[in-house]
């Protein structure tokens, strides 16, 4: 099934067309851009002309997809391959430099849980703020808080300051905060490897929530069984553009050749 | 600039979910708490008094209702100020992790500043009554000078708070710059005890009402903070002119912030 390029527009979750998103690099300009730096070199007619030309890296160069509602999609590919930068365009944190997106519907992104914890406020406290940084509003936020303390399961801690949480704890809450804020549009980034096992059954659950609701989430992960059983269809992205997608064992099979071919001539970049 | 504040209001619970944990953050865990609002000017307060009231023997009467008078708006603007800085560079957790306008950041600042102002304000009440100073009706002229300074305020952090973003030695400028500014703004002193100024060398001459004016035409929180002290310590009306001309340059300086903003916001995301 090859549900992401032949999906009619009108239900589509999320378009993009033609994205292209590149990073100036840290050149020598860009190394240390101080008011001082800048000022001798507006001054001085000679440094100008040692002025590299800014250096640019393509994080994403021509990404053209479209996400039916409802679909789960799953992003594979290598660190540095582009996935998150793909997310972050997506969510509106990053501008593409070129293209055009449309979203449709709510967006909750998690690429980090816990995005704006205080380390001094309670779970409870907490809970509020971070609810509201996600999106929803207070009342929503207020609403939620029974149910989210009750699915982080962390006992009496929900009134100690969150700095006293062990790690587990803190990303339980997290992520209990993140998936109550009840988007059309789930975006996440590696959050499914969370917490132990008896947590990550839970939270796969919650997943599963999600997609009986008819919800579309986009996901991005290293964890290939994930994406196999999870998804509808998946996307690999190599180099910053989508090496292949549709379905799931299929875009895996590829992934897993081209790494086994790099693996065999590290030396030369093997293209897809 | 409509547009800057429309996306304000529109994200009202997330500004006063930030401002809120702004204000309970600072005294939290210490053990005065909220007593620090009050004991923080009048130390501030005392320091001044002891230097410039009983070392330097002023003629100044009441001086430490004088100076208090000054020295609470003075602060909530060199605070908001210094603080607005780094307003968006210091949150990468968030604006790198959550779409939401950045604008929030330094609004967040200034409004928990304001706040703090406005807590604050009882003090002076109080040492007013030491003397046995009851507030006139001249307080309705409260609201007026509030809001300019807050325009004002609220400009300033912005295109600081966009700037610091690429040039971290704006912070450092900043400090000094505000620190400066506190001795030619009339906070320590009267504005209308200045003397004529003469540099022979250049040619200037100016009477003394010259250089009153001068002050306050060129520094706009000269006019605020003299209107601060119009009401409360000389129980008169600020002269509205030098009020309506600092008003009119802090909505000149905030519809450029805004522009500025907007023209920079994209960039914010990427260089944190």
């Amino acid at each position: 099934m090859d549900g992401l390029s032949n999906a009619h527009p009108a239900n589509a979750a999320i378009v993009l067309e033609g994205i292209c998103k590149e990073f100036k690099k840290k050149g020598r300009r860009e190394h240390a851009t101080t008011l001082k730096t800048e000022l001798v070199r507006m001054l001085s007619r000679r440094k100008r002309a040692e002025v590299r030309p800014v250096q640019k890296t393509q994080a994403l160069q021509d990404i053209n997809l479209v996400i039916p509602k409802g679909c789960a999609v799953g992003i594979i590919g290598r660190n540095g391959s582009g996935k998150s930068t793909l997310l972050k365009v997506v969510t509106g944190i990053y501008r593409p430099n070129k293209g055009r997106l449309r979203v449709d519907g709510r967006v909750s992104a998690l690429l980090e849980l816990g995005a704006g914890f205080h380390p001094d406020f309670t779970g409870r406290e907490n809970i509020l703020i971070n609810g509201i940084i996600l999106g929803m509003t207070y009342r929503e936020a207020k609403a939620a808080t029974p149910k989210i303390i009750e699915f982080a399961e962390i006992g009496d801690f929900i009134d100690e300051p969150v700095r006293v949480y062990s790690s587990g704890m803190f990303l339980r809450l997290a992520f209990a905060v993140a998936t109550n804020v009840n988007p059309d549009i789930l975006i996440a980034d590696e959050i499914l490897s969370v917490g132990d096992e008896y947590f990550s059954h839970k939270s796969k659950a919650k997943m599963a929530e999600f997609r009986a609701a008819k919800k579309t989430v986009v996901l991005v992960t290293h964890s290939l069984d994930t994406v196999e059983n999870w998804c509808d269809t998946a996307v690999w992205i190599e180099g910053g553009r989508i090496a292949a997608s549709g379905n799931p064992q299929e875009v895996i099979r590829q992934y897993r050749d081209f790494i086994e071919r790099m693996e065999q001539a590290p030396s030369q970049s093997a293209a897809p | 600039m409509l547009k800057n504040l429309q996306e304000l209001y529109q994200y009202r619970a997330l500004l006063f979910a930030l401002t809120q944990r702004e204000l309970s953050a600072r005294y939290r865990a210490s053990i005065l708490g909220f007593l620090w609002t009050f004991l923080n000017p009048t130390l501030n307060m005392i320091v001044y008094v002891v230097v410039f009231g009983v070392l330097l023997q002023n003629q100044i009467p009441r001086y430490p209702f004088f100076l208090l008078t000054a020295l609470l708006p003075w602060a909530m603007f060199s605070n908001s100020v210094v603080a607005g800085c780094t307003a968006i560079s210091d949150r990468r957790d968030l604006l790198t992790k959550v779409h939401f306008p950045a604008q929030i950041l330094p609004t967040t600042v200034v409004i928990t500043n304001l706040v703090n102002f406005l807590l604050t304000l009882p003090l002076v009440f109080a040492l007013g009554l030491l003397y046995s100073d009851i507030p006139s009706w001249h307080i309705v002229y409260v609201p007026l000078i509030a809001t300019v300074q807050v325009g004002l305020t609220l400009g300033l952090t912005y295109i600081l708070a966009a700037l610091t973003v690429r040039y971290r030695d704006l912070l450092h400028i900043v400090t000094n710059v505000v620190s400066m500014a506190f001795f030619i703004t009339p906070v320590l002193w009267d504005l209308s005890s200045v003397s004529p100024f003469h540099v022979d060398r250049l040619g200037i001459s100016l009477t003394a009402e010259q250089t009153r004016n001068a002050i306050l035409y060129v520094n706009p929180m000269a006019t605020i903070v003299e209107a601060w002290r119009d009401v409360f310590y000389w129980h008169r009306a600020p002269p509205l002119r030098p009020l309506a001309i600092a008003a009119g340059l802090s909505l000149v300086i905030f519809w450029f912030a805004a522009r500025l903003f907007e023209r920079r916001k994209e960039e914010f995301a990427e260089l944190i």
